[in-house]
Order: structure tokens, then C-alpha cells, then sequence
């Protein structure tokens, strides 16, 4: 048959039966709307506790913004001085231990595990042990916390205080800086580790210069998303004696004194104010303004990790 | 002795060309000595009682079908298989007759002596100069930044990239073409100033413009530095090198195992017209491999 020429009718028919769609595709078609399904779900969920909690706290947000912030555990819900500025102080105190201390403890046992430890039984073991500790239920370290840092190590760290919250939930957190960081580290191409020993690097300068640069943007997004989860957990806090009642004294937002001394934390604040709402109805909207705050803490917490992922994955080109 | 005309460019009678090439090895350096080299990865024995000696200046070529052990052999020269956590070797490598494997050997100060360009250009996530200033930087070898700007210059200039990119040095080296990348990778190699550079099949991945591009580039290096090539290609090999050393595979009849040998090394003209022995004459004329 010469090129150009029309091919024959027939073939084309056939053809055209064996690759032309069929209208059915039923079964396709419901797996698929059950995914949907189980995507609106999801949606419809968080949708509806962000509207129920947007529609109690917002008018005590919108109303007195500032006063709410600034202001203290009080027994009516009416006072004009109620505010979580204690919760927040906690938290924000809190937040800070587990950044100097989990972060930096976290990111080095990840390194020298990853790159630096012989690849034996004995890091096999310890790794799988890690990854247990990252399981245990929060209240578990909240005990480890009332154990040794409220009981024996009380003059040091002032017993009941934020330093002992602190070091606990620096405890909760190390085993998933670890993890995360240890996963970041060991998704740096193999290709780029030996470009560097290539051209005569050491072994800690193909690390720094190489390996961590590149595993920037993992370990980065870990440790903060580690941090909110440490925001959020209430467990550990009232084992480790957040106050249920009123605070005594008001310290500056960063006095160190603050450090040994009485606390609240934000999920406390709101776990005392939901019980109270049972006698003052006006605490479940000062609960939900809580929550509202605790969840922009949060939500910004994820936002400048993503912010920080992006920008050092653009870096690395 | 019949005068055969080489058919590739830059021809030379057979008579010339042994003649050229006993010259030049008999002024040559010995650079490695190779004595009785084998390479365990564990208990897997990968290549056995390699023999042979590579000269200074000159191009050797190491040629062999897959699974040969020709990578394994190439990295052990600058201690790249102590990365591997089961890789020994038995045997001896003498660099200048100091053998490479002793205790007192500083792997780092062998990478700095002898460099290496892999297969897949594998840049540094950063831009193209301080890719090419971070070997220098690290050895301290620059004083004063005018010295760096001079060294990447320099080095850019030898691996025919610097009129392409000079006008963007501080963009990301990951924006550059394959053959681009990997003339940045000769180029951070040689701004180390090293003696040797170890090429594990640089072109491979590479299209034929740039692979051609780049066997230029050998011809001018080799005035300075000595190189050692594993290739695939075997018209590459025959184009390229001076020296060309045939590996092939034995399978063992009890463990199944595939251990990678040196059959021939001699000259790249007699390898390719006239090898002494059979394996090479069938993979060099295509009939296997």
C-alpha cells in the first residue's frame, strides 16, 4: 500500500469501538464520589467547630480586644479585667524553653545519628525507641514532669512552675524534632554528599556546608509544627500544676523571675473556663475568644514554618 | 611493519603512533601503581587482582561491559569507597609509591589531590561561582578575595565555561544545561588544583554535542593534569585516551557471584587494532558487551 493512501473504512470501525469511551465506568465513578465524600466530611467538620467557636468568641474579641489580652483569671465572667494574659504568658514562656532547648538537642541527636553514627544494631535499637517515645500519650511525660522536676528538682526549678513545664514539654517534643529532622536529613541526595567530599571536604563540612542547607526546609518545618503541637497539649500542664484558680502577683510579659514561680498555660485557661461556663454562662464566650487565640498562635506557628520551608527550598535552587 | 591509516581526525600512521607512545611513556611519571588490587564489599569479592599503572599526563581509558568493577576500581584512587561502610580493599595502590590505603593517609588531603567528576553532574545547590570557590575556599588556598575571583575565573576558563556564564556567576548553578553542569563540575574539580581527575563515564548522561564538547576539553586538560576515564563508549575511549584498560566479569560456578578482572592494558591504538587477547578483541569489535 502506498503511503497517503486512505486506509480502509473497516479498520477505522473497528477501531473506533475498541478505543472510544464507554459510558460506564460505574464503579469508577463511586469510588470516586466516596472520596469526595469523605474530603467534604472532613471540611464540614472543621468548618463547623470553627463556626461554633467563631460565633461565642468573637463578639468578646471584637468588643475588647486589647482588655482580653492583657487582662486576668477573674470569678465572673462580667469582669472587665478577665483575660488570658497569663495563660499566653505561660505559653509564650513555655514555648520559648522548648525552642532553646528541644530544637537545638533535637536537631544535633538527629544529625549525629544520620550522618556521624555507625549504621549497627545499637542505632537500630535506639532509633525504634525513639520513635516509641514520640508515641506516648502526652499525660504519660506530664507524670515524668510531676515525678522529677515538681518533686526532687523543686529547688531547682521552683517546683509547680513554667521552668518544669517547660523542661516537660521539651521532653513531649524532643522525640519528634528528631524524627522529622532525622527525616529531613536523610532525603539529601547521596550525589550531593559525595560532590562534597569530591573536592576534599571534611566530614563536618560536607554536614554543614552541604547536607544541613538542604535539609533546611524539613527540619525547619518539623520543629515548628513540633512547637504547636507543644502549645496545645493541656495533659502535661496540669499534672505539672497549672494553676486552676487565680494567680498571685502580675510580673512583666518576659520577667525571668516569672520562670520559678506559679503559671497557667492557654489550654488550661480554657479547659478552667469551659467548667466555669456551667455556673457563668459568660465564660463559654470568654473560652471561645480563647480558643480563637490559641488557634491564630498556632496557625501563625504553621504559617511562617511553611513561610520559612518555601523560602530556603527556593534557595537551594 | 604495514602503515594503517586511523580513519577518526588527527590520523597517524601505526609507526607513528608507537612510536609517539613509547616516547611518551618512557619519560613518563608512574602516578598509581596498581599491585594486586582486589575490592570487597563485605564478603562480595567485586574485582580481583588488578594490576596495572597509571602515567602522569596521559589519558587512560577503562573500558569493560557492565558489573565489571571499572567505577569500584576508579574510586578506590581517592578513597571514594571508604563512603561505602563494607568496602575494603587487599592489595596496594602506590600514589608516588606512598601507598594510598596506610593509616597515617589523610582521605581528605588524597580528594584535594585527586579529583573526581561522576556520572550525574551533581552541582552544589548554590551559584555557579561559589560552586567552583568552595574546594578552594575549604583548603584554604585562597588569600584575599581578589585570589578567589581569580581562582574561579581561572578554573571556568579551562573547563570552556567562563565566556557563558561569566556574566552570571552569583545565579544558581541548577538553572545550567547537563553539559553546562558538568563542565561546572570539571571546573570546581580542577580549582582545587589537583594532580589527577578520576572521571566516572562523564558523558553519559550527556547529548552528543555536549559529549564532544567536553573530549575536547580532556585533550586540553591532559597537558596539565593526569586522567583516568571509565567509559561505557568504547569509540570514546578509542577517540580520547592513550592508555586503555580492558575489565570483564567472571561469574563463580559455586557462589554465582560476579567478580570484575583486568584482562588487557596497553596502548589505546593496539587495544583497539590489534589486542592480544580474545575477550578484548570480541568486545572491542562488538561482538559482545
Amino acid at each position: 500500500m502506498a503511503l497517503g493512501q486512505v486506509l480502509d473504512p473497516r479498520t477505522a470501525a473497528r477501531v473506533e469501538s475498541e478505543i472510544f469511551k464507554r459510558n460506564s465506568d460505574i464503579r469508577g465513578g463511586i469510588f470516586r464520589l466516596l472520596l469526595q465524600i469523605a474530603l467534604l466530611v472532613t471540611l464540614l467538620t472543621l468548618a463547623v467547630l470553627l463556626v461554633d467557636v467563631v460565633r461565642d468568641g468573637w463578639p468578646v474579641l471584637s468588643t475588647r480586644f486589647g482588655d482580653f489580652i492583657n487582662g486576668t483569671l477573674r470569678s465572673q465572667s462580667k469582669d472587665p479585667l478577665l483575660g488570658i494574659s497569663q495563660g499566653l504568658k505561660g505559653s509564650l514562656w513555655i514555648a520559648l524553653i522548648v525552642a532553646v532547648l528541644a530544637f537545638p538537642i533535637g536537631i544535633g541527636s538527629a544529625i549525629y545519628l544520620e550522618e556521624y553514627a555507625p549504621k549497627n544494631r545499637l542505632t537500630s535499637f535506639i532509633e525504634l525507641n525513639i520513635r516509641n517515645l514520640a508515641g506516648v500519650p502526652s499525660v504519660v511525660y506530664g507524670l515524668l514532669g510531676l515525678g522529677l522536676l515538681v518533686g526532687p528538682a523543686a529547688r531547682f526549678t521552683g517546683g509547680r512552675s513554667v521552668l518544669s513545664a517547660g523542661l516537660t514539654m521539651s521532653c513531649l517534643v524532643l522525640p519528634i524534632v528528631i524524627i522529622t529532622a532525622s527525616e529531613a536529613i536523610r532525603a539529601v541526595p547521596d550525589a550531593l554528599r559525595e560532590a562534597g567530599y569530591g573536592v576534599g571536604a571534611t566530614k563536618w563540612e560536607v554536614v554543614r556546608d552541604n547536607v544541613l542547607p538542604y535539609a533546611a526546609p524539613g527540619v525547619l518545618t518539623g520543629t515548628l509544627l513540633s512547637l504547636s503541637r507543644a502549645l496545645g497539649e493541656a495533659a502535661p500542664l496540669i499534672l505539672v500544676g497549672a494553676v486552676q484558680g487565680r494567680l498571685g502577683g502580675q510580673q512583666g510579659w518576659f520577667d525571668p523571675v516569672a520562670l520559678r514561680e506559679k503559671f497557667t498555660g492557654l489550654p488550661i485557661i480554657i479547659f478552667n473556663w469551659v467548667q466555669d461556663g456551667g455556673r457563668d454562662p459568660g465564660f463559654v464566650s470568654a473560652s471561645a475568644a480563647a480558643i480563637i487565640v490559641l488557634l491564630a498562635v498556632v496557625l501563625l506557628l504553621n504559617s511562617a514554618a511553611i513561610l520559612l520551608r518555601n523560602y530556603f527550598e527556593n534557595k537551594r535552587g | 611493519m604495514t602503515t594503517v591509516e586511523a580513519t577518526n581526525t588527527g590520523a597517524l600512521t601505526e609507526t607513528q603512533a608507537y612510536v609517539e607512545a613509547t616516547n611518551r611513556l618512557s619519560d613518563a611519571d608512574v602516578v598509581f601503581d596498581v599491585d594486586e588490587l582486589s575490592v570487597y564489599y563485605g564478603d562480595y569479592r567485586a574485582v580481583r587482582d588488578v594490576e596495572f599503572d597509571i602515567y602522569k599526563k596521559n589519558i587512560t581509558a577503562i573500558i569493560g561491559p557492565s558489573g565489571c568493577g571499572k567505577s569500584t576500581v576508579l574510586r578506590c584512587f581517592n578513597r571514594m569507597n571508604d563512603l561505602v561502610p563494607d568496602a575494603r580493599i587487599e592489595g596496594r595502590i602506590g600514589y608516588h609509591d606512598v601507598d594510598l590505603y596506610d593509616d597515617r593517609v589523610d582521605p581528605v588531603e588524597v580528594r584535594r589531590r585527586i579529583g573526581m567528576v561522576f556520572q550525574k553532574p551533581n552541582p552544589f545547590p548554590k551559584s555557579i561561582y561559589d560552586n567552583v570557590a568552595y574546594g578552594p575556599k575549604i583548603a584554604g588556598l585562597a588569600k584575599g578575595r581578589g585570589a578567589l575571583d581569580d581562582i574561579v575565573e581561572e578554573s571556568l576558563t579551562k573547563a570552556a565555561l567562563w565566556e557563558e556564564v561569566k556574566d552570571r556567576l552569583k545565579t544558581s548553578a541548577m538553572g545550567m544545561s547537563g553539559g553546562q553542569q558538568q563542565r561546572l563540575c570539571i571546573a570546581r574539580a580542577v580549582a582545587v588544583s589537583p594532580e589527577v581527575l578520576l572521571m566516572d563515564e562523564p558523558c553519559s548522561a550527556l547529548d552528543p554535542i555536549a559529549t564532544a564538547r567536553i573530549e575536547e576539553l580532556m585533550q586540553e586538560l591532559k597537558s596539565e593534569y593526569t586522567i583516568v576515564i571509565v567509559t561505557h563508549n568504547m569509540q570514546q575511549a578509542a577517540r580520547v585516551s592513550d592508555l586503555t584498560a580492558f575489565f570483564t566479569a567472571e561469574v563463580d560456578d559455586v557462589t554465582d557471584q560476579r567478580t570484575g578482572l583486568l584482562v588487557e592494558y596497553d596502548r589505546t591504538q593496539s587495544i583497539f587494532s590489534a589486542p592480544n587477547d580474545e575477550r578484548t578483541e570480541n568486545y572491542v569489535t562488538g561482538r559482545f558487551g
